[in-house]
């Protein structure tokens, strides 16, 4: 599993992506703690069981950021010792270091100074000041030729706004749910911390979302780069997942107003509405980590996409049933030669396929396409009491999982020269056999819940989070620096793909942890997500 | 909730696992020789253009022949806050490979390369 880790891309994405998430956690939370908390909460029984808590995900926040700013400094220190000969003495100056330092110190600092409780007093806050300027020290706004203090005053305004509204709602979810069985006397604290968070928070998005525009309009100036750009697909995917966050937080919005003198009773479900939020809008902070992590729009002048090149793509044709022969394909590798090509360089392993590897890869696309659509077209179908047999819908990955294991690597067995156990050694063909172990596993879950076999509450969770989790990691990964137009028009149908799946992951947990109308719309959505999801791979064509 | 998480852990592995590379983000938009040029002199003068600020130091210059065998260069300073400048002396006719990496005052890093071929007469 060590390519992954010498995968410098990614990893600095990914390290990016747990800084800003981590970053959100603390900063939302001393904030939350010191400013929305009413001072008079401190003598109500339901601190003695929120504080523990609440400082629980403090330390998480601060330890998480600490260790994710360690590996992020140590893997570009290594990365420029191997390859520049530079020394360790002519590196610690440089900006990401010293950010990296910054951030570290800061969250170090204050793990050790939250062993005097929980942050209540206004003094806590200056911990968010070396917090933001070093994030904002390493973004985009810092690296600009043009407009560069503008640039980082927006970039801190949109962050710090992030942090307050979607970093600070987990300890809003913690308070409401520790509450205890004498509720008529704890919900007034937290009635009062619900509406002054909301206040914040209403202030937050207006913030976020007037430096968000100023900076999209900077980055990209056209229309074109946002639809024919790898950073305009994910700005774009950023947008449609920030408007299904503002949907939700409207209907929590909308209640708070409306229940001005009994807001009690609904506090469970503004802390479920809340769980969605939550997972959303950390999706949407790893989709900022991927778009700090390439070329602002506006660079790239060559090779954007038009939108005839755009359609001709997307335009729905009917899909391909007819599959190259193994005998088509280029020649098989070496088990030696295939680790190598991957070791030395990933990207080449994955060079542009010829024709008939594209026909293949199409073919493979459509078939898990059909597989999908019918899963979500039978999940809809079993929620009829006279369909209970479509219940069992969960089995038909069994068939993606077989499907995926013949075909994925037809070098390998049964198809190919190389043996089952060999083939293990080759990175490709284990990711696919890991994907394919996800898929059975997954499967017993969701059949085992579906059909009641199961009936853990937890146990129903782990399909719409690891759906959640992969959509959100497929938003992280698809990027292409020189702008190469078949590969990005391949990424508009996995940002695609990505986004669907967020939303089915999501509007499953409210389906599992909701209540009232919200339940039922969110019960009608996530079947229609997959669906929707298998629409688009029917429609794959990498040509 | 803690097994819950420990249980989602591990497929987030194999997804983390599966995920292809993303690309860091200083962009080279303008080089002299420029891609696959032809240059009619045996001293090249090297300029790298980036669209964003680069720690000028921390970033590396290589030039290598048709055989890949390392080639003389001589940076120099640069006025401009995102370019990166060179001089390679006494150049043979044949084709020749820019190597250049940069480290982004954001910190990320890229890299590229940029072909080009001397025919002095």
């Amino acid at each position: 599993m060590l390519w992954f880790l010498r995968d410098y891309p990614l990893a600095a994405v990914l390290l990016r992506a747990a800084t800003l998430a981590f970053d959100s956690l603390l900063i939302g939370g001393i904030v939350f703690c010191t400013v929305v908390l009413p001072q008079s909460i401190a003598s109500s029984p339901i601190f003695a069981k929120y504080s523990p808590r609440a400082l629980r995900l403090l330390r998480i926040g601060a330890i998480g950021l600490a260790a994710a700013q360690a590996m992020f400094v140590v893997l570009d220190t290594a990365m420029l010792m191997s390859t520049t000969g530079l020394g360790v003495s002519e590196l610690y100056t440089a900006n990401y270091f010293l950010a990296g330092l910054l951030l570290f110190f800061t969250a170090v600092i204050f793990l050790l100074t939250s062993r005097l409780g929980l942050p209540r007093k206004p003094v806590w806050l200056l911990f968010f000041v070396p917090l933001m300027v070093a994030t904002v020290w390493t973004s985009h706004g810092a690296s600009r030729l043009e407009h560069q203090i503008p640039l980082m005053m927006l970039t801190g305004l949109h962050q710090l706004s992030v942090a307050l509204w979607i970093g600070g709602m987990p300890y809003l979810w913690l308070l409401i749910s520790s509450r205890a069985i004498d509720r008529a006397v704890e919900d007034n604290e937290a009635v009062r911390a619900v509406r002054r968070y909301s206040a914040m928070s209403v202030a937050s998005v207006i913030v976020l979302v007037a430096a968000g525009v100023a900076m999209a309009w900077v980055y990209t100036q056209s229309w074109s780069a946002v639809y024919g750009t790898a950073y305009g697909v994910v700005l774009v995917a950023k947008s449609i997942m920030l408007a299904a966050v503002l949907v939700l937080g409207a209907g929590n919005f909308l209640l708070i107003r409306g229940q001005r003198f009994n807001l009690s009773p609904w506090l469970l479900r503004i802390a479920q509405f809340s769980e969605a939020e939550i997972g959303i809008g950390f999706t949407i902070i790893l989709a900022a980590a991927s778009l700090t992590a390439q070329p602002p729009a506006v660079d790239l002048v060559q090779n954007r996409l038009t939108l005839p090149e755009i359609s001709a793509r997307m335009t729905p044709r009917w899909p391909s049933f007819s599959t190259p022969s193994v005998r088509a394909l280029p020649p098989v590798q070496s088990m030696k030669a295939a680790i190598q090509t991957y070791a030395l360089s990933p990207d080449d392993a994955k060079a542009a396929n010829n024709k008939m590897e594209q026909e293949w890869s199409d073919y493979n696309h459509h078939w898990a396409g059909i597989v999908v659509l019918m899963a979500g077209l039978l999940a809809m179908l079993g929620r009829w009491d006279r369909a209970r047999w479509a219940r069992h819908w969960p089995l038909a990955f069994l068939g993606l999982a077989l499907f995926l294991f013949l075909r994925a690597d037809p070098e390998a067995w049964p198809l190919g020269p190389r043996g089952f156990w060999a083939s293990f050694y080759n990175p490709e063909d284990l990711q696919h056999r890991l994907y394919i172990l996800l898929i059975v596993s997954f499967v017993a879950f969701e059949w085992s819940v579906q059909t009641q076999r199961l009936q853990s509450s937890k146990a129903a969770l782990v399909f719409p989070a690891v759906c959640a989790l992969g959509g959100a990691l497929l938003l992280t990964h698809n990027h292409t620096l020189g702008n190469v137009k078949e590969e990005l028009l391949t990424e508009m149908s996995h940002t695609a793909i990505a986004l669907l799946a967020v939303f089915a992951g999501w509007t499953r947990w409210l389906e599992l942890r909701g209540s009232g109308r919200g339940k039922l719309i969110a019960a009608w959505m996530w079947p229609m997500c997959l669906v929707c999801i298998g629409l688009v791979l029917l429609n794959y064509r990498e040509a | 909730m803690t097994r819950f998480l420990g249980w989602t852990a591990p497929l987030a592995l194999v997804f983390l696992a599966g995920a292809p590379a993303a690309f860091a983000h200083a962009m080279l938009v303008r080089s002299s020789p420029s891609d696959q040029a032809v240059v009619r002199s045996h001293q090249v003068d090297i300029a790298l253009d980036y669209d964003s600020r680069i720690e000028a130091s921390r970033c590396t210059v290589k030039l290598t022949d048709a055989a890949g065998k390392p080639v003389p260069l001589q940076m120099e300073h640069s006025a401009k806050p995102s370019e990166l400048n060179a001089v390679a002396h006494g150049l043979a006719n044949g084709k020749y490979q820019i190597h250049w990496q940069v480290l982004a005052s954001d910190g990320h890093i890229t890299r590229g390369d940029v072909p080009f071929t001397v025919a002095a007469q």
